[in-house]
């Protein structure tokens, strides 16, 4: 049997949603908690989303939406 | 013809009927420089995720608009940073022309 437990879906091809930089409630999802872009390989999300999803952060990151980075000496 | 959408952030500390004339200003400049403005949304006050010029918060206003002319954007750009009360603005090309009304989630 194979070690993987199950295979991973893309969100977006599954539900067909847009990805858009202003939407950027659905972008934190990808984020990791210093604001870094959590990979495909973790995400599940395929090439050509995860193309799309990579402008879209690196555009909302421009405009403020999200930051660049979170504060991890604070915490 | 393409379509394009700008977002710029507003200084919030200005009054209302200020934030409208800046809104109507930046309507007009497209105007004038050729472009046909689709759609304008004001989403409001909105905490920033980092500050900007030591803003914390800010009025986003989003508007949509086509043109033929692509030097628009670079003239926008260059107007956007002459005004005092716009502290950060992106202009993004759409590969489709907007649907009349966009997206409503982000602009809670």
């Amino acid at each position: 049997m194979p070690i993987l437990s199950r295979k991973k879906i893309c969100k977006f091809c599954e539900s067909g949603e847009a990805i858009d930089y202003k939407n950027y409630k659905v972008l934190r999802r990808f984020i990791t908690e210093q604001g870094k872009i959590i990979p495909s390989r973790i995400t599940g999300t395929c090439a050509k989303h995860q193309r799309e999803l990579t402008t879209a952060i690196k555009r909302a990151r421009n405009i403020a939406l999200i930051p660049y980075s979170f504060d991890v000496t604070q915490s | 013809m393409r379509y394009y959408e700008n977002l710029f952030i507003v200084n919030p500390n200005i009054e209302h009927n200020r934030l409208t004339q800046v809104i109507d200003s930046a309507k007009g400049e497209i105007i004038r420089l050729g472009g046909q403005v689709l759609f304008v949304d004001d989403w409001g006050k909105k905490r920033l995720a980092y500050p900007i010029e030591k803003h914390r918060y800010g009025n986003y206003v989003l508007i949509q608009f086509e043109t033929e002319n692509h030097s628009v954007i670079r003239e926008l750009g260059n107007w956007m940073k002459l005004v005092a009360d716009i502290i950060a603005y992106q202009t993004i090309r759409l590969d489709q022309k907007p649907e009349v009304k966009p997206a409503e989630s982000a602009a809670e």
